[in-house]
């Protein structure tokens, strides 16, 4: 009861001092939960798509799925459809045909201009309702596709293609362009998927899929049970076929969606847990101040009959509280937090449009979570002041009790723990998922024992830091870095105000390159208020930037000259770094948060960096080619185009790629993927490495090349043959011509030549063409030939080596950008970590800030100080991260195989930023606590006991 | 021995008491060799120079430090034998204590300082017996303000009151006036003395000042860890001068 009472009171006084902390745990619990309700809002989107396409079901007939080479659809021949339709328990069937290429239809714009949708598909198929209301479509505009020149399309695709009901749309099919007349417009909400809908026989011609249905719907007569039509159908069925019902279609088309979903789910939800881990540091450096700051009180409840346990609770119930109100505003933080993160990913790509859907699963686990969390943080420093004797607490001695060799130990120990899991992993001897679950374990062990560890070197490190010239360098430029974004920021901010408040009218932007200029009206209601909003935010941020940042820039300035004239560093400099070096403990909590927000982004960028070196090495040495081809949305490239390249001059070896799934070792075997390529010319356009046996017979359609990969794993040699299973269900004997010890080019196991591959799959599709230019040919008039050929195809594009390696590091700038912001979240709450400790050590050195005022420190030495002692912390932080995040990043390089990364580059540009990034922090951070301490009345403050 | 006879009347005790700090070079003996104690309803005071061990002295007595040898009891429970627990419990039932400052905690109210040491033991105080000590603290209507809103004087008498809720067999107080004028000093003073005339309390304080020291029934001097001397019902003359004697 007493012991209650005391925390609530004792939260409620220190109001300010946990706001922080809540702050850390509000982000940390936003993220989680902000995890899983994307996860389930995308779920409740495709639950309710597939919800509303089953809805008129009572049964479906469809192929057997094959779990080897995947569902074989189109096997269900058109007459069973007459067949079921005479049952008498039956009252209607359609037939239905699918689309099974990876973008469906695209549609060209007036311009010629291929659009989608971004991430999401366009699903292609055909109509399949009666007449008016098929699959859930609302038919918002003109009637049901009909006829071979018909097509609906959804409201977005129409909008996108400028296209209207009567109008004619060019499509892009394996067949090539097709032009239709848009007949109808439907409106289906999934995610932002768009729909090409084309009545049964087209649908079947444009398919390739004549005189076969996909899947059968079927409703049953009035008064009939579902479960006595399945029995009605079956004996009906050939080989191949089942019938299953309602709920397990519904089942069935949920799976693959939710199994997405679930990897996305986990991949943010890791990357919520780094973020509340770094909270862990943040809470337990508060719950740890508020304990040294309560010494005496402590000493004093102990002196007058408190247990250790009663102590403990206080500090306990403290943290519960403070965890339920960050968890319960994590909660509802997590819904702008999941808005964040589409808006992240819809930067990178795409992202479907989904609602919120916040479960009771979000409320409890978010609850646990933050609340365990903040127990757990608070768990040391809880014990340390159970610890607390009565006799040091009346003395008054200041000192925290003291565990350091324990605390060394035991961060030694961990850190130990930590590095040898993160050995162990790259010896890969644990497997795929036991390598990473080790690599992850070592790097949180080594986070945690490192943080332990570092209060031992804090001091020193915060003292050798401190000496003038980088400190100075850094606030010099953070200082200007401030002063610039703070100019953009407050400009941003009042064009936004003035926009939001409607006072201009329409604002033009210039378009750049001879684009066309972009015409921004003012926003209303919602709108409005949000660019109201954002407008303030902005400004606020610009006059706090503007604020800080002279001042920083002036006195990193002045530092630098001084330790340039080789002056004894300023007092200010020297009182941070005492002040810094003073409890080495927290500074080192404080910078471990950012450490390991810093780290990860080290960690990532090597990585990054490793793979573009690695990949222009490849492109360097073993690319013959100096053409590429391939579609912008991954769709087959056409048919005739290498013909047509090797018909330009110039053009010396033309090979074709393509790539599907066998079955090794005959009908029993495992299914792996083969590659094809154009034999006669492949290796002069990418070049394989051969480390045995040669490229001959491939030719001939009567041998393949494997990898070392495949022929180690099963012990094969050259000469040996293999049984191979194709998709048609035909096995050949394929004797093994060589091994490829470059498998950078090869998605599969084995490659073989295309016409081998098409005997057995004619359809197969043209994943990428490569093309050298003759010797001696001008290269800039053939690739400017091959381009313009390229550009009288849609989506076809054609590269050269230079434009290649600009996409690849595009792609992996895109996958940076995505990652970095996704760790973006951490380092906010690690920069709050900073904020927070440097309030509680302000208000902790209130009567010395007095005295030092009283003897005459201006209030803007006051604040050098305090920015100084800020700076020195977060660079502290910034460079255990870096050392950490590049120790990683190597042992990361070895862990991935060398096919894909095999050298380790250090990103140094991005390391200069984060170094940059980390005085900004320090300046940031040190903003309000500065202008606090600088309030203070010196009388007042030496009056504080 | 200075007068331990019979052990029965003494609400607390020490036999051969001696504490040692530090080790070596840096060794320093706070007590050495104290035998003393306090009877049941009896006002003591302690005097001595800076250091002479006086702190440590009613430290080790109240259960809150140990000695490095000899025997301290309250009542006839033997202090050194106990483990933490059955030292909290002790304290809790047995012990009050008034330091010189940062006596109260800021968040509760005045009245809520005082039964502070019941709701920590989980007891029912004896209503009867707490508003009269309620009463005699005379705090009125300010009995429900927090700290920072009374008077130093209302502060420590607050504190007396708290230290004696839990009607403990002995108060011990460190310096409690060392932190306020004289007048507030004798404000607080008397209402301590008042606690050993009416409610039968047994106080044994600390104090440099002799005018504090003739509220007692008693004071014992105190230097270099030893005590040297003693004087019962002592005016502020009469240990003014056996102060000057004691520095010769
Ligand atoms: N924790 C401690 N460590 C070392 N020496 C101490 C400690 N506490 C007290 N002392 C020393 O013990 C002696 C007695 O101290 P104390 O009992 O506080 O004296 P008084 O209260 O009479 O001023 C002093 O010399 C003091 O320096
Ligand atoms: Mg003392």
């Amino acid at each position: 009861m007493i012991i209650t009472k005391l925390s609530l009171r004792g939260i409620r006084n220190n109001l300010g001092r946990l706001a922080l902390t809540v702050l850390a745990i509000t982000l940390g619990v936003g993220f989680v939960s902000g995890s899983f309700i994307i996860s389930d809002s995308l779920g409740k989107v495709f639950d309710s798509i597939v919800e509303r396409a089953n809805q008129n079901l009572d049964a479906r007939v469809q192929p057997i799925t094959d779990d080897s080479f995947g569902q074989t659809p189109g096997t269900i021949p058109e007459s069973l459809l007459d067949d079921i339709l005479a049952l008498d328990e039956v009252a209607q069937v359609d037939g239905f045909v699918a689309y099974e290429g990876a973008n469906g239809f695209i549609g060209l714009d007036v311009d010629g201009e291929p659009q989608t949708p971004g991430g999401p598909p366009i699903l292609t198929f055909s109509w399949n309702g009666p007449s008016e209301e098929g699959g859930g479509f609302e038919l918002v505009d003109g009637s049901a596709p009909s006829g071979e020149n018909s097509v609906a399309i959804n409201v977005e695709q129409a909008e996108a293609l400028g296209v209207g009901v009567g109008e004619e749309v060019t499509f892009q099919t394996p067949t090539g362009l097709k032009v239709f007349s848009v007949d109808g417009i439907v409106s289906f909400t999934a995610g932002g998927a768009w729909f090409t809908l084309f009545d049964l026989p087209t649908g079947q011609q444009q398919f390739d899929k004549v005189g076969l249905l996909d899947a059968m719907e079927i409703q049953a007569a009035p008064g009939v049970l579902p479960s006595a039509v399945l029995s009605a159908i079956e004996p009906l069925l050939p080989e191949g076929v089942e019938v299953i019902d309602q709920a397990q279609a519904s089942a069935e088309d949920s799976e693959d969606f939710n199994q997405v979903i679930s990897i996305l789910g986990n991949i943010l939800l890791g990357f919520a847990l780094v973020a509340l881990f770094v909270s862990l540091f943040i809470i337990y450096n508060t719950f740890a101040i508020l304990v040294s700051q309560r010494i005496q009180q402590i000493g004093m409840l102990r002196a007058i009959g408190a247990g250790r346990g009663q102590i403990r609770n206080t500090i306990f119930i403290e943290a519960i509280l403070v965890g339920v109100i960050g968890s319960v505003l994590g909660i509802v933080c997590g819904v702008g937090v999941a808005e964040l993160i589409k808006a992240l990913f819809e930067s990178q790509g795409g992202f479907p449009e989904t609602g919120t859907v916040i479960s009771l699963r979000t409320v409890i686990v978010a609850l646990i979570v933050g609340i365990v969390a903040t127990l757990v943080s608070a768990l040391l420093p809880a014990f340390k002041a159970g610890k607390i004797s009565p006799v040091e607490a009346i003395r008054n001695e200041g000192v925290q009790p003291g565990n350091g060799r324990v605390r060394v130990l035991v961060g030694a120990l961990i850190t130990a723990v930590g590095l040898f899991a993160v050995g162990y992993g790259l010896t890969g001897a644990a497997g795929l998922s036991g390598t990473l679950t080790l690599l992850g374990a070592g790097a949180v062990f080594t986070f945690v024992g490192v943080a332990l560890l570092s209060g031992l070197f804090a001091g020193l490190a915060v003292q050798a830091l401190g000496r003038s010239g980088p400190v100075g360098l850094l606030g010099t430029i953070s200082g200007v870095l401030l002063l610039v974004g703070g100019v953009a920021l407050l400009v941003g901010g009042l064009v936004a105000l003035v926009f939001g408040t409607g006072i201009t009218g329409e604002i033009t932007v210039p378009g750049q390159d001879g684009a066309e200029d972009q015409v921004f009206t003012p926003p209303s209601g919602a709108g409005q208020v949000v660019t109201i909003i954002f407008g303030a935010m902005f400004g606020a941020l610009g006059a706090m930037f503007l604020f800080s940042g002279p001042r920083a820039l002036a006195d990193g300035f002045r530092l630098l000259v001084h330790s340039f004239r080789g002056g004894a560093e300023t007092k200010m400099a020297r009182i941070a770094r005492e002040n810094a070096a003073r409890s080495p403990q927290r500074t080192a909590a404080t910078a471990t948060a950012l450490m390991i927000g810093l780290a990860l982004v080290t960690l990532v960028s090597v990585l990054g960096q490793s793979l573009k070196t690695s990949l222009t090495d490849v492109l360097d040495n073993s690319i013959g080619a100096d053409l590429f081809v391939s579609t912008e949305f991954g769709e087959p490239l056409p048919d005739d185009f290498a013909a047509a390249l090797l018909e330009l001059e110039g053009i010396g070896a033309v090979s074709e790629y393509r790539s599907i799934p066998i079955r090794l070792g005959g009908p029993d075997g495992d299914v792996l993927r083969a590659d094809s390529f154009t034999a006669s010319t492949g290796e002069s356009v990418l070049t394989y490495n051969l480390s045995e046996g040669s490229f001959d017979g491939l030719s001939d359609g009567t041998a393949v090349v494997v990898t070392t990969s495949l022929a180690d794993d099963r012990g094969l040699r050259v000469g040996q043959t293999l049984d191979v299973e194709f998709e048609d269900g035909v096995t050949e004997q394929l004797a093994i011509a060589g091994i490829i010890a470059n498998e950078n080019f090869t998605n599969g196991t084995m490659l073989m030549d295309n016409s081998l591959l098409l005997q057995h799959d004619d359809d197969a599709p043209i994943e990428s063409i490569g093309a050298t230019i003759s010797a001696g040919a001008d290269i800039a008039a053939t690739t400017d030939a091959a381009k313009n050929l390229g550009s009288n195809y849609p989506s076809v594009q054609v590269f050269n080596n230079d434009d290649l390696q600009q996409e690849l590091e595009s792609g992996i700038n895109g996958l940076l950008v995505l990652i970095n912001g996704l760790l973006g979240l951490a380092l906010v709450v690690a920069f709050f970590g900073v904020v927070n400790t440097i309030v509680l050590s302000v208000l902790e050195r209130t009567r010395e800030i007095g005295l030092l005022r009283a003897v005459g420190m201006t209030r803007g030495q006051l604040m050098s100080t305090i920015r100084w002692e800020a700076i020195m912390v977060s660079l502290f932080g910034a460079l255990l991260g870096i050392a950490l995040g590049i120790l990683f990043g190597i042992a990361g390089v070895r862990a991935i195989p060398d096919t894909v990364i095999d050298q380790v580059a250090i990103p140094w540009t991005t390391l200069a930023v984060i170094v940059v990034m980390s005085g900004l922090i320090g300046v940031l951070a040190a903003y309000l606590p500065a202008r606090r301490a600088a309030k203070l009345n010196p009388l007042d403050a030496i009056a504080t006991l | 021995m200075s007068g331990v006879t019979s052990t029965a009347n003494f609400a607390a005790y020490c036999r051969n008491a001696t504490k040692i700090y530090g080790k070596g070079e840096t060794e320093v003996r706070a007590l050495y060799d104290v035998s003393v104690g306090f009877e049941t309803g009896r006002f003591t005071s302690i005097m001595g120079p800076s250091g002479s061990g006086k702190s440590t002295l009613m430290q080790c007595m109240a259960g809150l430090d140990s000695l490095t040898s000899g025997q301290t009891y309250v009542g006839s429970v033997e202090l050194s034998s106990l483990k933490d627990k059955q030292l909290t419990e002790l304290r809790r039932n047995q012990i009050g204590f008034i330091f010189q400052a940062f006596n109260l905690i800021p968040t509760l109210s005045a009245e809520e300082n005082i039964t502070l040491p019941l709701d920590l033991a989980g007891t029912t105080p004896d209503k009867e017996f707490m508003k009269q000590v309620i009463d005699t603290v005379g705090l009125g209507d300010r009995l429900g303000h927090r700290p920072n809103e009374l008077s130093g004087g209302q502060q420590q008498r607050v504190a007396v009151a708290r230290a004696m809720a839990s009607r403990p067999a002995i108060i011990f107080g460190d310096e409690p006036t060392g932190n306020v004028d004289s007048k507030t000093g004798a404000e607080i003073l008397s209402f301590m003395q008042l606690a050993v005339r009416e409610f039968g309390q047994t106080i044994v304080m600390v104090t440099h000042d002799p005018v504090s020291a003739s509220y007692s029934d008693r004071v014992l001097f105190l230097a270099d860890g030893e005590i040297v001397d003693e004087m019962q019902n002592p005016t502020a003359d009469s240990v003014f001068d056996k102060m000057r004697h004691l520095g010769d």
